[in-house]
C-alpha cells in the first residue's frame, strides 16, 4: 500500500516536458581547434595563457616567434599549375551556366583588370542583393540594405547591379544617384541580352521599390513619386545568340562600359554607344578567352 | 527529464577530449533560417570551424553544399572562420541563402 502511494508521487515529479524546438549539438572532436593547434608561436601563447603563462617560457615564444610562423587563418595556396588548365575537363565546366558564386569571381578578375583611377567612379552590388531584396524574410532584406551601406553608391557615377532573375543575367545600371532627383541627371539603365523576353517590363516595378528603399535607408527623404519619375531606359544593346551566353554578355556589359562611358552622363545625349552595333560577337568571344586564360578556376 | 536533441557524432573521438582534466568548452546555440522562415537550431563550440555547421544543415535539407551561402550580419560566412571570430551570441541568427543561376560564358 505504501509502496504504491510512492511511485505515484515519483511519477507526478517526473513528467516528460517537451522543448519547443529540437535542438542538433554538433559533436566536435576538435571542438577547441584554436587550443589544440600547437605547432605555430600564436597558439602556444594562447595555450599557455590559458594555464597561467611562467615568465621563464617568453624567451622561448621569441625563439618560437620566428621558427615557428601562423599559417592557420592566412594559408595562401598556390595558383593553379597552367598544364591542368588546358586539359578538355575543365574547358568543358565552362560552357555550363555560370551560378553566382563563379559570376562573383569572373567579375572579381574583370574589376582587377583597371586601373584604380579609372575605377574610382564605378562600383558594383552582388548580385545576389536583388533577389535577396524580394526574398520573403525580413532578416534577410534588411541585410541587403546594411551591405549597400558599405558600398557608398552616391559618391559614385555608375553603380552596376548584376541582377540574375528567372535564370537569366541582366545589369541594371544606376547612373548619377548621388544627385538630387529634381535634376535630370539620374537614370536608370537596363541591358538585357534577350529582350524578346521583356524581363525589363516584369522587373521595372520591383526596381523602383528598391531605389525607393535605398534611399530611406540612407536617410534621404525622397518623394515617392519623384522617385517613379526616374527615366528607365533599356537600350538596344548586342543580343545573345544561343541560350546560355547571357552570363558572359553581361560580364562584357561591365567591361565596355567602364572603358566606353562619358566622364559626365547627360540625359539628354542618349544612347551614347549604347546601341546594336556596340561590339560584335568576335569581341565578346576575344574577351571570353582572355577571362578563360586568366587560369582561375571557380 | 527526456532530451530531444540530436548528436551527430564525429568519425572518431580524439583522446584529449575524453581526459577529465579537460574543463567543458563553451558552446553557442545558433539559428539558421532559410528564405521560406523555417528555422533550426544547432549548438556548436565558440571555437569550430562553421563548416560543420554548414555541412550538418546541407546534409539535414539534402542541399548541395556547393549551392548554398550562408550571411551572418551582411557577410559571406567563410568554411574555416568560427564562432568566436565572427563574435557570435547565444541564438543568434544566420540566414541561409540559395545561390542562383544564369547562362555561361560562351568558349568556342
Amino acid at each position: 500500500m505504501s509502496r504504491r502511494r510512492s511511485n505515484r508521487v515519483r511519477n507526478t515529479n517526473s513528467k516528460y516536458v517537451s522543448s519547443p524546438a529540437r535542438v542538433t549539438i554538433i559533436d566536435d572532436c576538435e571542438e577547441d581547434e584554436y587550443l589544440h593547434h600547437r605547432t605555430c608561436w600564436k597558439h602556444i601563447a594562447a595555450a599557455l595563457s590559458k594555464c597561467g603563462s611562467k615568465p621563464k617560457r617568453t624567451k622561448e615564444l621569441e625563439i618560437f616567434k620566428l621558427t615557428a610562423p601562423c599559417f592557420y587563418d592566412e594559408c595562401t595556396r598556390r595558383g593553379r599549375s597552367e598544364r591542368r588548365i588546358k586539359c578538355k575537363y575543365l574547358d568543358s565546366k565552362l560552357r555550363k551556366k555560370l551560378n553566382s558564386k563563379a559570376f562573383v569571381g569572373y567579375l572579381e578578375d574583370v574589376w582587377r583588370g583597371f586601373s584604380d583611377e579609372k575605377k574610382n567612379s564605378f562600383v558594383y552590388l552582388d548580385c545576389l542583393w536583388f533577389s535577396m531584396y524580394k526574398s520573403e524574410n525580413h532578416n534577410i532584406r534588411s541585410s541587403v540594405f546594411d551591405s549597400v551601406k558599405t558600398k557608398q553608391i552616391f559618391s559614385k557615377k555608375y553603380v552596376f547591379l548584376p541582377i540574375v532573375y528567372w535564370s537569366h543575367w541582366t545589369l541594371l545600371i544606376f547612373c548619377n544617384f548621388g544627385e538630387d532627383l529634381d535634376s535630370d541627371k539620374t537614370c536608370m539603365l537596363f541591358l538585357d541580352s534577350l529582350q524578346t523576353t521583356d524581363s525589363s517590363q516584369r522587373l521595372e516595378p520591383d526596381i523602383r521599390k528598391f531605389v525607393l528603399d535605398i534611399y530611406r535607408a540612407e536617410g534621404r527623404t525622397e518623394d515617392s513619386s519623384l522617385v517613379d519619375e526616374i527615366p528607365f531606359y533599356v537600350p538596344m544593346v548586342p543580343q545573345q545568340t544561343n541560350d546560355v551566353e547571357c552570363g558572359s554578355f553581361v560580364l562584357y556589359y561591365i567591361h565596355r562600359f567602364i572603358e566606353d562611358a562619358p566622364e559626365n552622363f547627360n540625359v539628354e545625349d542618349m544612347p551614347y554607344f549604347l546601341k546594336e552595333d556596340w561590339f560584335s560577337h568576335k569581341d565578346l568571344e576575344k574577351f571570353c578567352d582572355e577571362l578563360h586564360s586568366l587560369g582561375t578556376i571557380h | 527529464m527526456v532530451s530531444s536533441t540530436d548528436t551527430i557524432s564525429a568519425s572518431f573521438v580524439s583522446k584529449k577530449s575524453r581526459s577529465p582534466e579537460t574543463s567543458p568548452h563553451m558552446k553557442v546555440t545558433l539559428k539558421v533560417k532559410n528564405q521560406q522562415g523555417a528555422e533550426d537550431l544547432y549548438k556548436i563550440g565558440t571555437h569550430a570551424h562553421l563548416k560543420k555547421l554548414m555541412s550538418a544543415y546541407c546534409t539535414k535539407r539534402n542541399l548541395d553544399y556547393s549551392s548554398v551561402r550562408f550571411v551572418y550580419n551582411g557577410r559571406e560566412i567563410k568554411a574555416r572562420q568560427t564562432p568566436a571570430q565572427l563574435h557570435m551570441e547565444e541564438e543568434d541568427e544566420i540566414c541561409m541563402v540559395m545561390e542562383l543561376g544564369g547562362g555561361g560564358p560562351y568558349t568556342p
